[in-house]
């Protein structure tokens, strides 16, 4: 018995294998694609507060911000794409802090002064990511 | 046998090869496990170590490394961080790279900081009360419960002022809540503009200091003697200031109202007719008959004259003269007689009427006979006469004695009318305080010469 419709059965199968291949490359090649873009962001940013004289006036969220970067870079060299990824936000994040900060200092005319002691708690890191995904 | 022996070293070799396997395999099994432990161990290790860390961290951050140190703090912060996640990962070569960097770094942190120059001041806020809610706290708000009314006057103090001005109305209701004022006037002072007290609106003279009996005006003297017109009785006629009703601003030309006016009355104040120059007529002897018609005024008498049955004495200036003498036993002080008793009673009367009379009674005699016998017998008699009169009612304080024997005479020793004469007692006059303005109270007629005194 001919089955009329198997050859072009066979074909379809074939051709969803091929598109599935052809995805999931898409897909994996999306991940460093995708890290280092933000290493890139986190590299302007961070360049961004370096001109607005955050190295001076903010120091710590700076030194946190280029520290981030580095391990993003690090970790975008052993493929731990997520990890850099994440760890490059984190660099963004305080790259921006260290900016803002460093311009409202500037702005209210205390240049090369440290923040004064205030009662309000001193910023912190980013909460560390226990488990970040490969 | 040949098989035998030509397998042996086969099976030696195989079991040789066979013993070896196993060992290697031992070996391995052995060399992975310590690797496995080794590095179980050095994670352990390593994990104890990043709690370490962080406690340092916090004791970083509590000194102020954030201020002080915040570079390090940051790589330290980072570091135990990426320690972590390594050690999370299984990668103890990295985990001990970021360990020996979170390490130096927060003992960097620390070494850096100094907690007295950089943690953060402690500000201790303390909470000021104000139960009263007018923006005073309590601890300064003097009226704690009640609130200021914050009118402008005294908003310091905490207390409300309802009457600023104190003048009895409401600040509510008082149009000058701050200067004070009659409620007539909605509490706003009243103009006065001479400042005499009294409003303007019912000043006469709004100008002018005056009174209020005046109706603002000032006092009016037209007279000129110090009485104001209002309290003057004659505002036209001058008082005239004689210590005689002064006070009603009325002239009194006449005091006593005795007809004889002030200015020629000897005696302003007390009526009496124009013949005594305005003085009351007097009654020195008490006989009835005032002195004015008394013709013996110091020596009471039945009327019309006045004068006794018998005149024996009269008032002179300088003496009470007797018209008869003072009769004595011979040679001794004993008067005797009623003439004697007569004319002491009419000196007796005398004193009497005239009470600040003071007198001497002086004793004489004539030259007949021992001189001091005389002085001493002269001496007896006067403070016989003395003692007589003080006897009749006289105060002896006004009456002193004295005998001068034969050292006064009157007239010469050498006829017996002339020694008759020189015995004699005399009422010498050393003292009269008030001077008599009424006439002479001399009896009409010439008085006969003293007859002698009978020894």
């Amino acid at each position: 018995m001919i089955r009329p419709f198997s050859t072009a059965a066979g074909g379809s199968r074939a051709l969803r294998a091929v598109a599935t291949i052809i995805c999931a490359g898409i897909f994996a090649g999306c991940a460093p694609v995708s890290s280092t873009a933000s290493v890139l962001k986190a590299d302007l940013a961070l360049t961004a507060a370096e001109t607005a004289g955050a190295k001076q006036h903010a120091p710590y969220e700076y030194t946190a911000a280029s520290e981030y970067l580095s391990k993003a870079r690090e970790e975008a060299g052993y493929s731990h794409f997520a990890a850099s990824v994440t760890f490059a936000d984190k660099a963004v994040k305080l790259a921006d802090d260290a900016k803002a900060k460093a311009l409202a200092i500037s702005q209210a005319g205390q240049p090369g002064a440290l923040p004064p002691p205030t009662t309000t708690t001193t910023p912190t890191l980013p909460p560390p990511t226990p488990g970040v995904p490969r | 046998m040949t098989d035998t022996l030509a397998t042996s070293p086969v099976r030696s070799l195989a079991t040789l090869a066979s013993s070896c396997r196993g060992r290697l395999a031992t070996l391995a099994a052995v060399a992975l496990l310590a690797t496995t432990t080794s590095a179980c161990l050095v994670g352990v290790s390593l994990r104890e170590d990043a709690r370490t860390i962080e406690k340092k961290l916090t004791q970083a951050r509590e000194a102020g490394a954030y201020r002080c140190a915040p570079a390090e703090l940051a790589r330290a912060e980072v570091s135990l961080e990426f320690l972590n996640y390594e050690l999370d990962e299984g990668n103890w070569q990295r985990a001990s790279f970021y360990h020996r960097a979170a390490l130096q770094n927060v003992d960097k942190a620390i070494a850096g900081t100094n907690p007295d120059e950089c943690a953060d001041k402690r500000v201790i806020i303390t909470e000021r009360r104000d139960r009263d809610g007018d923006g005073i706290p309590d601890d300064v708000d003097q009226c704690p419960d009640e609130p200021e009314d914050k009118d402008g006057f005294q908003d310091e103090d905490g207390c409300p002022d309802p009457d600023n001005d104190a003048d009895g109305i409401l600040d509510k209701d008082d149009r000058c809540p701050n200067e004070p004022g009659p409620a007539s006037n909605q509490g706003c002072p009243v103009q006065d503009r001479d400042k005499d007290g009294i409003p303007d609106a019912i000043d006469k003279c709004p100008d002018v200091p005056g009174i209020p009996e005046n109706q603002g005006c000032p006092d009016v003297d037209t007279d000129g003697d110090g009485i104001p017109d209002r309290l003057d009785k004659c505002p036209l006629e001058p008082e005239d200031k004689d210590g005689f009703q002064d006070d009603d601003g009325c002239p009194d030309p006449d005091n006593d109202n005795d007809g004889v006016l002030d200015v020629v009355d000897q005696c302003p104040n007390e009526p009496g007719p124009a013949s005594n120059h305005g003085c009351p007529v007097r009654d020195r002897d008490g006989d009835g008959i005032t002195d004015d018609i008394d013709q013996c005024p110091d020596v009471p008498g039945p009327p019309p004259t006045g004068c006794p049955r018998k005149v024996l004495v009269v008032k002179t200036d300088k003496q009470i003269q007797i018209k008869q003498q003072i009769n004595f036993e011979v040679g001794k002080n004993k008067i005797k007689g009623a003439l004697s008793n007569e004319i002491l009673d009419q000196v007796a009367a005398v004193m009497k009427s005239n009470p600040d009379l003071h007198i001497i009674i002086e004793g004489h005699t004539d030259n007949v006979g021992n001189a001091a016998f005389n002085l001493q017998l002269s001496d007896g008699r006067a403070n016989a006469v003395r003692a007589a009169v003080i006897d009749r009612g006289v105060d002896p304080s006004r009456v002193e004695a004295i005998g001068y024997g034969k050292t006064k005479p009157l007239q010469s020793n050498r006829t017996a009318k002339g020694r008759a004469a020189n015995r004699r007692v005399e009422f010498n006059i050393v003292q009269q305080h008030k001077v008599d303005t009424a006439p002479s109270a001399l009896p009409a007629g010439a008085l006969p010469p003293l007859p002698p005194a009978p020894r």
